[in-house]
């Protein structure tokens, strides 16, 4: 059985913010209190069992259920146990609060975790981190200050996870985020109202995650995707409304640039350009799909439309060019133009390839654009003429959703989370219809 | 990643109730007291001369606080000197060099210091392309004499007069090889605090320098090969717009640098010494240290690149014409000019600062390694 990672000499803000709720602490056997001896649970009720979520995390034994009735919790929580649960009873009625002035709703460290089926809101940087770059105890973010960046070998992936029907709103930087993790899903969620991006998956190299069925609306950017590479296939979503729907980019902060060979497939990334929404720091406006030092991606079946920039827009990132990627068979309309690249001359763009039919109808900027699909380096502007973007609203201050639909009520242990996930075959991907998920969250 | 990757005592909690990572969003930063930070060293006043012999030659990492007087000389030979000739100049101006700050006050913190440009790398047999830059905005319009050296020599000092009388004194030696001047500049900084300054608009500079490991600044030397104990020098000169600069309000003038003009501060919170936090933003989104902002366009982080020895003068220029020219000498050490390179296309693209600059002279060379009485400067490279 895997050791829980604690570490009694690193005396963290977060581990005595936890010691304050019970005398769970720095315990030998994972499976005991170390007071009281008492057996673990397999099952903890919130807040029949435990007064906070936090405190039942520290009774609940590995692989087991941490099951939270409805009310507002206003904690953080560390979800540090291997394999267990934390499932809410009702998706709109269990609600973890940052109030605005907390780091996160749920931080999860431990391999095979769940989240799911609750809403978690007003933190100032993450509604849902699920990370591998930990100490134990301490978890570290990418790119704050920089000076120091973060060894893959120092620190692996998070083993396995699943962040299924999460409601995360308002949160300052991002909605869910899963980074430096492998073999996960995040489906059936909503992020609205994050100032950087609704979804976040970055730093992993085969990835093995699917990222379907969700909606990101009204955030700065709906996906977003740094150096997370080769499988993770992002299906049947909706990044609507917001001022940039999805991007997938190279980033020299985090480790493993370039970011390459994602799947992006049946999405509907659709009138991004939402003014009631956190602004885009570097002035995002009116985009579909970013791609940025992005490469050996393939985007299939999306119906990219309403983005009054572009469907689709071609950069470097520093010195990584985009290079091989594919756009097949999407569905393109009402965008500002539906193609453009703003690749630095010195490094182009290389192998962009549109296909299917009608492609010669499309707006390329410049003329010409991702017809060739050969090696040479495709024709650039500079700049991409669009509407002038609006002053931000502030996070906390973007419209929440309407009820969301919720699991039913469940109290049973799910079986282990699998070691691989399965993906769609993109070969069977179709072109959602326009109002794929549109009627979520507006109730 | 072929670098190594090292986490330093910057990381980050989470938790702490809004302490710590909760600093990233604009209204913590009230909560900003346990942002990480660096250190400022300092070091006492001189009770002897900056050592002239070692691994290293003096004026790069020693004296630790830059001398506020800077003669500046970039030199140009003939023809190309071949290696023997090199050999001989150098042997004998390290000599005549030891001799000048032997004789010096001590309190002038003299150190006199050499470097050669791509054409004496070549001559050693050594690649140019060390020593060679690409052409950033501006450089085009540049004489050829003002974007490449074959001879660098800068001496600091506290007493100005010292740096002057020893530039004077090799002057000859150079001439007799056939040497010509091509551009000088004398320069000046304010004592400041190790190497924090504050540049001609005002500004706190050089506040974030490279981390030490035994006392040897990463990053910065040279390790092995004829070249081990030199390192890559360059200098920009730029007349700086000062006027348009200061016409600017204050708050505007903060977002183009990114810190406080009273404090040094970034704009992400804490004093002088808290790390910049890059991905801080308001609650409407938009970055506390803003897009444009010199902070941000110059961080290594975005080019994956070391940090860059910095010891940057400042000038002005008295002249009878309408209006005195004002400008800054930026001066960095690295272990590959590329550090350099990556970072100020960044800037040409990025950084609003730009906007008042405009180089004027610009150099990349090679500061030779360390000499000592048995091993004559520059024999690593021509003996």
């Amino acid at each position: 059985m895997p050791k829980r990672r604690r570490r009694p000499g690193a005396a963290l803000a977060i581990l005595i913010a936890l010691c304050t709720f019970l005398s769970g602490c720095g315990k030998d056997d994972p499976q005991n209190d170390p007071q009281t001896g008492v057996k673990k649970a397999e099952v903890v009720r919130v807040p029949a069992d435990a007064a906070t979520i936090s405190a039942a995390v520290d009774q609940v034994a590995e692989g087991g259920l941490v099951l939270v009735a409805p009310g507002t919790y206003r904690e953080q929580v560390l979800l540090d146990v291997p394999d267990v649960t934390l499932r809410g009873e009702d998706r709109n009625g269990v609600v973890i609060t940052g109030e605005g002035t907390r780091t996160a709703g749920v931080i999860a460290i431990a391999d095979g975790v769940r989240i799911e089926n609750l809403s978690v809101t007003d933190s100032l940087l993450y509604g849902v981190l699920v990370t591998g770059t930990h100490d134990g105890d301490t978890v570290l973010t990418p790119a704050q200050t920089g000076y120091d960046q973060f060894d893959p070998e120092r620190f692996p992936p998070l083993q396995r996870f699943r962040v299924d029907h999460v409601t995360a709103t308002n949160n300052g930087l991002y909605g869910i985020y899963a980074f430096n993790t492998q073999h996960g899903v995040i489906t059936d969620s909503w992020a609205s109202g994050s100032a950087d991006s609704g979804y976040y998956v970055g730093q992993c190299r085969d990835c093995d995650i699917v990222v379907s069925g969700n909606v990101a609306s009204r955030n700065a950017v709906g996906f977003e995707n740094a150096n997370a590479s080769d499988s993770l296939t992002i299906v049947g979503n909706r990044f609507s409304d917001n001022r940039v729907g999805l991007t997938l980019t190279s980033n020299y902060q985090e480790a493993f640039v370039p970011q390459r060979a994602n799947v992006v497939i049946g999405n509907v990334i659709s009138d991004n350009a939402e003014p009631r929404s956190p602004a885009q720091a570097d002035g995002g406006f009116g985009i579909g799909v970013g791609i940025a030092g992005g490469q050996d991606n393939l985007l299939r079946r999306n119906r990219i439309t309403g983005n009054p920039t572009a469907a689709v827009v071609l950069n470097s990132s520093e010195d990584v060019p985009s290079l091989r990627n594919r756009l097949d068979r999407n569905s393109y309309a009402g965008n500002g133009v539906d193609l453009a690249n703003v690749s630095r001359a010195a490094y182009p763009a290389r192998g962009t390839c549109l296909s299917g039919a009608g492609v010669d109808v499309l707006t390329l900027l410049p003329q010409g654009l991702g017809l060739r699909c050969t090696t040479g380096a495709d024709p650039a502007t500079d700049r991409v003429p669009g509407p002038a973007a609006p002053e931000g609203l502030a996070f906390l201050d973007v419209p929440k959703p309407g009820t969301l639909p919720s699991l039913p009520l469940d109290a049973t242990i799910p079986a282990p989370l699998p070691a691989t996930i399965r993906h769609p075959d993109p070969k069977r991907a179709t072109v959602p219809p326009a109002d794929l998920l549109a009627d979520l969250g507006r109730g | 990643m072929a670098e190594p990757r090292r986490l330093g005592r910057r990381h980050l909690l989470a938790g702490g109730a809004g302490a710590g990572i909760g600093a990233g969003v604009g209204f913590a930063l009230g909560h900003n007291d346990s942002a990480p930070t660096h250190r400022v060293a300092t070091e006492p006043p001189a009770e002897e001369r900056v050592a002239v012999h070692g691994a290293t030659q003096a004026g790069v990492d020693r004296p630790l606080t830059p001398a506020t007087q800077l003669s500046f000389q970039v030199w140009h030979t003939s023809g190309a000197l071949e290696a023997a000739t090199w050999a001989r100049l150098l042997g004998t101006l390290g000599e005549r060099l030891t001799t000048l700050v032997a004789a010096s006050p001590t309190a002038a913190r003299l150190s006199i210091l050499v470097g050669v440009g791509p054409r004496a790398l070549a001559s050693a047999g050594l690649d140019p392309a060390l020593a060679s830059l690409p052409t950033f905005r501006g450089s085009a319009e540049l004489p050829q004499a003002k974007r490449t050296a074959d001879l660098v020599l800068a001496a600091a000092a506290d007493l100005p007069e010292a740096a002057n009388t020893a530039m004077d004194a090799l002057r000859p030696l150079l001439t007799e090889h056939g040497l010509e001047r091509s551009w000088s500049q004398l320069a000046f900084r304010a004592r400041g605090t190790g190497m924090v300054t504050h540049n001609p608009l005002g500004f706190h500079d050089g506040i974030v320098q490279p981390e030490k490991r035994n006392g040897i600044p990463e990053r910065v030397f040279l390790s092995s090969g004829k070249l081990g104990g030199g390192t890559i020098g360059v200098v920009r000169r730029f007349e700086i717009d000062v006027p348009s600069f200061e016409a600017l309000p204050l708050a505007e003038q903060e977002a183009v640098f990114g810190r406080t003009k009273a404090t040094g501060a970034p704009l992400s919170g804490g004093s002088i010494a808290t790390d910049v936090n890059l991905t801080a933003k308001t609650p409407q989104g938009e970055y506390l240290v803003p897009s444009g902002s010199h902070v941000r366009a110059a961080h290594p982080s975005f080019t994956a690149s070391p940090v860059m020895l910095r010891r940057s003068y400042g000038f002005r220029t008295a002249t009878d014409g309408p209006q005195d020219r004002a400008g800054l000498l930026f001066w960095s050490f690295q272990d590959d000019v590329a550090t350099f390179a990556r970072t100020q296309e960044r800037m040409d693209r990025e950084d609003r600062l730009m906007e008042f600059a405009r180089p004027s002279a610009e150099a990349a060379f090679v500061v030779l390694p360390g000499f000592t009485r048995g091993r004559p400067l520059g024999t690593a490279l021509f003996a």
